[in-house]
C-alpha cells in the first residue's frame, strides 16, 4: 500500500500537467468561434428585428396587458402553459402531501396515494414550498436562465408567476420569504405576506443555497455553501453565523416542533444528520448532537434535508409506497437521484417515487396533525367541475397578485364587465386598472361558496352563492360577504331580498364569462 | 468614398488576449487532468474561453482566473458526461481506442495514480484535482465547483479512499 497517497497524487498530477504544453493555435480557434457567434447573433438580430416589426403591427393591442406584478422583483410573463392534469385525485382524509420536483416538473405524493404530476412545463421548476394551510405551493421556475417565483394551487395545479426570485419558504403564519440574488456574491432575503408587497429585505453575503423558516419563532435559517448556517431575523435584519470548528453544516431544516436539523460533514468527510440546540438562535455556542449517520454513496453529494413530520412510508409493491401517519418525527433526506425517509432511531426507507425526487417539501399543517380551529380554509377546493375549479384558482391568484395580464388571459374575449352590454375584455382590464380595489373584490368573492345558474346554456357557476341561493348560509356567512363586497351591497341585498352586487361567473367549461354588478 | 474600418470583436478587446495568454496554460492543464485527453482538453478550453469572453466583454468578471477555472471545470465535466457515452460506443465498435491516442496520453496511462484518478466519479476527481494540483482551499474549490464545502470535503475524502483501494489492489 502506498505510504503517502497524497504525496503520490501531487507528484502524479504535477508530472502529467507538465506533459501538456499549450497549443498556440488555440487562441486562433477562440477568436474564430467568437467571430462566428457574433455573425450568428447579428443575423439573428436581423431576423428578430423583422419579427419585432411584425409583432408590433399584429399584436400590439395585446401588449397593453403585460403583467403588472405586485409581488416584488422584475415583472415576469404570466405562465402561458396549460394546466397539467389531472392533478386532483391525490387527496386523502389527512391531506398529507409532499411536493417535490423531478426532472424539472413538480409532483405531489399523498398518504394513501401514489405520485401525481402537479405542474409541468418546459421550464425547470424546483424548490417547492407548501403553505401551512396546505393550499399554496411556491416554487422556483427558471425562465430564460433567470429564476422567478411561481405559485400553484396544490389541489388543481392552477398556476401563475409572481415575480423574480428563488428558494421560497413559508413561515408557520403563512408569510413567505425568498431569495433575490444580486450580482456578485450578494443576495437579499425578502419576504412578507403572500400576494403582497414585501415587508422586509435582508442583505446577505454569498449565494444563498437553502432557506428555511423557523416553525417556532421569527427566524430564517440559510446556508451559502461555506459550511456555516446563518440565522436572519426579519424584524431587525440581524444576521448570526453558526459554525463549528469540527464539522461543516449544510441544508438547515426545521421540523414542525422546532427541531433544527442540519446535514453535517466531519473532518473525515462523513455525512450525518444532526440537531442544533435551539439556543443557537439566541447566539449561544452551537450545541450539536449527531443523530444518524448517512450513507457514503458515490452519488451522495449536495444533500438536501426537509422535515417530513409525522409520517412514514409503507411499502406496498416493489416500487410503491403508501404514506401513513406515525408518531415519530421523520426527515426526508437525500441527494439528486436518491431520497429516503429517515427517523431519529436510524430506521430508513428508500422512497421509490415516479422518478428522482428533489428538494421535497411537506405540508407543515398536515404533518402537525389535525388543523386547528373551524375557520374556513382559504380557497379550499370547491365541488365544481375540475375545469371550473382550475379557472377559479387562476383568477384568484392573478387577482391577489395584481396580475392584469393574467386576468386578461383568463377572460373570454367578449367578457362582460358592466351590466348592460359591455362585452370586451380589453375594456374590462382598463376598468380594473382604473379601479384596482376591485381585484380584492374578485379574490374575496372566489373564496366564498358558489351557486349554479341553471338551466342556462352553458351552465354557469357564480360567486357568491347568494345570487342563486339567497337564504342559504345566512346570516352565518354575512361577515365574509361584507368583507368581500362591502357593507353597502350586503345592505341592499338584505333590504330587497335579492343579491345584485358584484359577482363572478365561470361556465362549465372553465371559461371566465363575467365580473359584473347590477341587473 | 470613405473607407469604413471594421474591427473584429476580438481586435476590439486586446485586453482579453492578455487574459488568455495569462491563463491558457493553467486552464489547459486543469482540463487535461480532469479529462485525461489532451485534444479534448484543448477543445474544452477553447469553448470555455469563448464563454468567458462573453461575460468578460460585459464587464462581469472581477477575478478572471477564478472565473476561467470554473468555466473550464464546467465545460470539461459537461463534455465528460457526453464522452462517457461516446467512449463506450467507440469501445464497442473498435474493441479498444487506445491506438489512436497521443504519446502523452499513453504515457499517462502508465501512471497508476493518474489512471485511477480518471476512474473516479466526476465530482471526486474534480475536487481532488483542484485541491492537489491547484492547491485551492476547500472554500475556493467549493466556489469553483459550485458546491458546498461539505461536499468538497466529502468528495476529497472518498476520492482519496478509493485511490488508496485501487493502489492496494494494483
Amino acid at each position: 500500500m502506498p505510504a503517502d497517497i497524497e504525496r503520490m497524487l501531487r507528484e502524479s498530477l504535477e508530472a502529467r500537467a507538465q506533459d501538456v504544453e499549450p497549443d498556440a493555435e488555440t487562441w486562433n480557434r477562440v477568436q474564430s468561434r467568437i467571430r462566428r457567434q457574433r455573425t450568428f447573433r447579428l443575423a439573428l438580430a436581423g431576423v428578430s428585428a423583422t419579427a419585432a416589426v411584425l409583432v408590433a403591427i399584429v399584436v400590439v393591442p395585446g401588449l397593453i396587458d403585460r403583467p403588472d406584478v405586485v409581488f416584488p422583483g422584475p415583472a415576469a410573463p404570466t405562465d402561458p402553459d396549460p394546466v397539467p392534469g389531472p392533478a386532483d385525485g391525490c387527496t386523502s382524509p389527512a391531506d398529507v402531501a409532499a411536493v417535490y420536483s423531478s426532472q424539472g416538473d413538480l409532483w405531489k405524493a399523498c398518504v394513501g396515494g401514489g405520485a401525481h404530476l402537479l405542474y409541468g412545463s418546459s421550464d425547470i421548476d424546483e424548490n417547492p414550498a407548501v403553505s401551512p394551510d396546505g393550499i399554496h405551493v411556491l416554487f422556483t421556475s427558471w425562465r430564460d436562465s433567470a429564476p422567478v417565483i411561481a405559485h400553484v394551487y396544490l389541489s388543481t395545479g392552477a398556476s401563475t408567476v409572481l415575480g423574480g426570485g428563488e428558494l421560497p419558504a413559508f413561515a408557520p403564519d403563512g408569510r413567505v420569504a425568498w431569495v433575490q440574488q444580486a450580482d456578485g456574491d450578494r443576495a437579499f432575503i425578502v419576504g412578507g405576506q403572500l400576494f403582497s408587497e414585501p415587508e422586509f429585505e435582508i442583505p446577505v453575503d454569498g449565494r444563498v443555497r437553502r432557506l428555511a423558516w423557523d416553525t417556532v419563532d421569527d427566524h430564517l435559517l440559510y446556508e451559502t455553501g461555506e459550511g456555516a448556517v446563518w440565522v436572519a431575523r426579519p424584524e431587525s435584519g440581524e444576521l448570526l453565523r453558526i459554525d463549528d470548528p469540527e464539522r461543516t453544516y449544510s441544508s438547515p431544516a426545521v421540523a414542525p416542533d422546532g427541531t433544527i436539523a442540519v446535514i453535517a460533514v466531519d473532518e473525515g468527510g462523513s455525512y450525518e444528520l444532526g440537531y442544533l440546540d435551539r439556543a443557537v438562535l439566541a447566539g449561544a455556542e452551537p450545541g450539536y448532537r449527531p443523530v444518524v449517520d448517512l450513507p457514503m454513496l458515490d452519488d451522495f453529494s449536495e444533500p438536501f434535508l426537509a422535515p417530513a413530520g409525522y409520517v412514514w412510508a409503507e411499502q406496498v409493491g416493489d416500487m410503491e409506497h403508501r404514506w401513513v401517519p406515525r408518531d415519530e418525527l421523520a426527515w426526508l433526506v437525500g441527494s439528486p437521484g436518491w431520497v429516503s425517509l429517515l427517523r431519529e432511531d436510524g430506521e430508513r426507507v428508500g422512497l421509490a417515487m415516479e422518478a428522482e425526487m428533489l428538494a421535497p417539501a411537506m405540508n407543515p399543517a398536515a404533518v402537525l396533525g389535525e388543523r386547528e380551529g373551524d375557520e374556513p380554509l382559504y380557497l379550499e377546493p370547491q365541488a365544481v367541475p375540475h375545469n371550473v375549479e382550475v379557472t377559479r384558482q387562476r383568477i384568484h391568484a392573478a387577482a391577489r397578485a395584481g396580475d392584469f395580464g393574467g386576468l386578461h388571459a383568463l377572460m373570454v374575449e367578449e367578457f362582460s364587465w358592466s351590466f348592460g352590454g359591455n362585452l370586451d375584455r380589453d375594456e374590462a382590464i382598463a376598468y380594473l386598472r382604473d379601479n384596482p380595489e376591485l381585484l380584492d373584490v374578485i379574490a374575496g368573492l372566489l373564496e366564498l361558496p358558489y351557486g349554479v345558474v341553471d338551466p342556462v346554456e352553458p351552465e354557469y357557476f357564480v360567486w357568491p352563492w347568494v345570487f342563486t341561493d339567497p337564504e342559504a348560509n345566512w346570516p352565518e356567512l354575512r361577515d365574509r360577504l361584507v368583507a368581500a363586497v362591502g357593507e353597502q351591497q350586503v345592505g341592499d341585498y338584505e333590504e330587497h331580498g335579492e343579491y345584485l352586487g358584484w359577482r363572478v361567473g365561470i361556465d362549465r367549461d372553465g371559461v371566465w364569462r363575467y365580473f359584473i354588478a347590477g341587473d | 468614398m470613405n473607407a469604413i474600418a471594421l474591427r473584429s470583436p476580438v481586435a476590439m478587446s486586446a485586453d482579453f488576449a492578455d487574459v488568455f495568454a495569462a491563463h491558457h496554460a493553467e486552464a489547459l492543464r486543469i482540463a487535461y487532468l480532469l479529462s485525461g485527453d489532451r485534444q479534448r482538453a484543448e477543445d474544452a478550453v477553447s469553448e470555455a474561453f469563448v464563454k468567458v469572453y462573453r461575460r468578460w466583454r460585459s464587464g462581469g468578471v472581477d477575478n478572471p482566473r477564478a472565473y476561467i477555472r470554473r468555466a473550464v471545470v464546467n465545460e470539461v465535466n459537461s463534455r465528460f458526461r457526453r464522452l462517457a457515452l461516446e467512449r463506450r460506443e467507440a469501445a464497442k465498435r473498435r474493441g479498444d481506442d487506445r491506438g489512436q491516442r497521443s504519446t502523452e496520453d499513453q504515457a499517462a496511462d502508465q501512471d497508476e495514480v493518474f489512471r485511477a484518478l480518471q476512474r473516479l466519479p466526476e465530482r471526486q476527481r474534480t475536487a481532488i484535482v483542484l485541491r492537489y494540483y491547484n492547491d485551492l482551499s476547500e472554500a475556493e474549490t467549493a466556489e469553483v465547483m459550485g458546491v458546498s464545502t461539505g461536499t468538497v470535503k466529502s468528495s476529497v475524502s472518498r476520492g482519496l479512499e478509493r485511490l488508496r483501494q485501487v493502489m492496494e489492489v494494483s
